[in-house]
């Protein structure tokens, strides 16, 4: 039996009572959840704030309203599903330790989207960060487009909220990531481009479960910019949810400091495979000093 | 003629009026209408001039033909599987060559929506004193009958009520000669009480009947100079292969000013989908969701696993369905109730190893977009962009299987 309801301060949600088909018809506005909140799971909520209608209400939408750029939130469990890499019908062996070999896969698990502006969806992410605050206590973490476009009144209406826990923006300069004082994510064609990519990367290797058919729906309908390299929504199509989800990924895995998580087996002996060591001469040393005497007894 | 209630509705009026009729199983119909055919035959085994038999009919065979004009007039399903000649599918059906159909679940389904929307028809007219009529997409996978039962339901509608103009369209010539070529087909074998005097009759372009049915249709070219249904206007309409007209932009500006706004109106578009975010996808999924502007027309899908006797294949009995297929079958379980009024269909053994085999045929050669497109089960898999798409078709068809419903909730925010 799913949750009657959700209570953050004086805000709630409350299971719908509306029909299948109208939902079908309208999905806007409405929060879907596929997996309730887990204490000890970490969440990460991604926002696509825009300028959206201000104002807007479910029970007062109107039809023109559908070409309207919805504002998106998605929620992610990061790393909530440990599968076993299948190969040929059987789980695949590590060949080394004779270990099966494991996939960590994010689990969409909530999904919000309607032409609000970017205050109201500030306000709709204050809920859902609290609800799905997992192994935070408090606040997931909250990644959103903050640049351009109107993410700033997204940002003050989270502080009036007191919802601080934000995703800074990150560079990488001299090969040294940082985070900048920055908040949020600042999108041009370059980071869009590398999100693009990561992100793809991320779904091509089968490293998030999307649950929702409207997520979906806008990542079978992207098409490939060809000037800037990114993925964008097909004519008459949104792209919405498309940059709340892969801005979770992104901020979930910590791909600027991080770029990939790799799975490394642990064993009770040391591996002894000779091909990933350097050659040495006898005893261990250091490779420049083997070398260099050796070659200094030529002299 | 397509609603059970219209249909009630009409032979009822016709009883309290004196009219007498009686309904006969579909073979006994055949059967007798078999036995009259022979009256056109004379005594030298050639058939008799137009209009003369080799004897008068007697009471009882005159009352039979009325009774059967009558129902087939009111009843469109009635006539159709008894007097409409068509070429027979052997694969579905219990034998091949020209003859009467039997309905296949996917003319079921268009003759109920058809049906269903008529009532709604009579229901506007009865309260506003206007309605559109019967306009329908029909979206559908490779041979679903769905060009044979709408020639039908246009060679019905000429051929029951006096005056009706008709309109058929298609890619090109040679598409358009298929559709002239399927109606002269019912036209040759109708019985010769019920078959008019044709004339004009003009390959693959016009045929008309004479008076007193004084109905007409015409045939045209997508790719034809001037615009599609231009100085005309069409009562029964049908558009086929819509998705790989070259200039889909007509029949909007063109072609449905042509249609009167009334309950005499029946036009359907037809066609497997080509690609993505073009005009067949638009119209079709604003249908679907009853955008505005779209909220009278009916949104038929047809998908591949409907006629359960049409795309199957023999399964070995050591056959384990693979994991996608499992994964498949759970697809069409989750979304079928939204193609067929909430029922949740359960596809077969047969169906789910053809599946599985014709997809890792295409699969092999790089095609699975185009097996996609061809045989999809839910209209987002029809829509298939394999140069332009984001991400690949394989990965998108195994993300599709992934999803599920969700709880809703309604958001309530402080102020």
């Amino acid at each position: 039996m799913p949750q009657q309801a959700f209570h953050v301060s004086g805000s709630h949600l409350d299971l719908t009572l509306e029909s299948d088909e109208s939902i079908a018809q309208d999905p806007r506005g409405l929060v879907h959840v596929w997996q309730e909140p887990v204490q000890h799971a970490r969440y990460i909520i991604g926002c696509d704030p825009s300028v959206g209608i201000t104002g807007w209400r479910r029970d007062l939408a109107t039809d023109g309203d559908h070409k309207t750029d919805n504002s998106a939130i998605e929620v992610f469990r990061v790393d909530a599903i440990k599968s076993p890499v299948m190969k040929d019908g059987q789980s695949e062996i590590d060949p080394i330790t004779k270990a099966p070999k494991f996939l960590y896969r994010d689990l969409q698990v909530a999904e919000f989207f309607a032409p609000v502006d970017a205050v109201e969806i500030a306000r709709v992410c204050n809920i859902l960060g609290r609800i799905y605050a997992g192994d935070q206590d408090d606040q997931a973490e909250l990644i959103y487009e903050a640049y351009p476009g109107p993410g700033v009144l997204t940002t003050q209406e989270l502080m009036r909220l007191g919802y601080t826990n934000l995703w800074y923006w990150e560079t990488i300069a001299d090969s040294v990531a940082e985070q900048t004082s920055s908040v949020g994510w600042h999108s041009n064609m370059n980071t869009q481009k590398i999100l693009w990519y990561r992100s793809r990367r991320h779904l091509l290797e089968r490293k998030a479960k999307i649950q929702s058919q409207w997520l979906l729906a806008e990542y079978a309908n992207a098409v490939i910019d060809i000037e800037k390299m990114r993925a964008r929504a097909a004519y008459g199509f949104h792209d919405d949810l498309i940059q709340a989800a892969n801005m979770c990924f992104w901020a979930g895995h910590k791909w600027t400091y991080d770029p990939e998580r790799t799975w490394e087996p642990v064993t009770e002996t040391a591996i002894v495979e000779p091909q990933r060591s350097a050659p040495v001469l006898g005893e261990y040393r250091s490779y420049k000093e083997v070398w260099a005497n050796a070659l200094d007894g030529w002299d | 003629m397509y609603s059970p209630d219209i249909i009630d509705r009409r032979l009822h009026q016709a009883k309290k009026q004196g009219e007498v009729f009686q309904r006969l199983p579909r073979d006994k119909s055949i059967d007798i209408a078999a036995k009259l055919e022979r009256l056109r035959i004379g005594r030298d085994g050639k058939p008799l001039p137009e209009g003369q038999l080799s004897r008068p009919l007697n009471a009882a065979e005159q009352a039979h033909i009325h009774s059967e004009r009558l129902i087939s007039k009111c009843d469109f399903e009635y006539w159709f599987v008894r007097y409409a000649c068509l070429e027979l599918d052997p694969g579905v059906c219990d034998r091949s060559g020209v003859g009467p159909p039997i309905l296949l679940e996917s003319q079921r389904r268009y003759i109920t929506l058809f049906g269903r929307r008529e009532k709604e028809c009579h229901e506007e007219q009865k309260k506003y004193k206007f309605t559109e009529g019967i306009l329908a997409y029909v979206h559908k996978c490779r041979q679903v009958v769905a060009t044979a039962t709408v020639r039908g339901i246009s060679q019905h509608r000429l051929l029951f009520w006096p005056g009706t103009r008709g309109f058929a369209a298609s890619l090109d010539d040679e598409r358009k000669g298929e559709l002239f070529k399927r109606d002269h087909l019912i036209l040759d074998n109708l019985p010769f009480w019920q078959k008019p005097r044709i004339y004009p009759d003009v390959k693959d372009t016009e045929l008309g009947f004479e008076p007193p049915v004084s109905s007409r249709i015409n045939y045209q070219a997508e790719n034809q100079q001037s615009g599609i249904g231009v100085g005309t206007q069409n009562d029964v309409s049908h558009l086929t292969e819509v998705a790989l007209w070259q200039y889909p932009g007509r029949i909007r500006y063109s072609f449905i000013p042509s249609l009167p706004k009334a309950i005499t109106t029946f036009h359907v578009q037809e066609s497997t989908s080509d690609g993505k975010g073009n005009y067949w996808h638009e119209v079709t999924e604003a249908a679907r969701h009853r955008r505005r502007g779209y909220e009278s027309w009916i949104y038929a899908f047809i998908p591949y696993y409907t006629n359960r006797l049409k795309y199957r294949s023999n399964p070995p009995n050591d056959w384990t369905p693979a994991e996608h297929t499992l994964r498949h079958a759970e697809l069409i379980e989750r979304t079928s109730p939204e193609f067929f009024d909430g029922m949740t269909i359960h596809p077969s053994r047969e169906q789910l190893f053809w599946w599985e085999s014709t997809r890792a045929q295409h699969a092999l050669n790089g095609e699975l977009a185009t097996f996609l497109t061809n045989y999809p089960a839910t209209p987002e898999q029809s829509f298939q962009s394999p140069s332009q798409g984001a991400l690949p078709v394989e990965l998108i068809e195994q993300m599709e299987m992934e999803c599920k419903d969700p709880v809703h909730y309604e958001v309530e925010v402080a102020a």
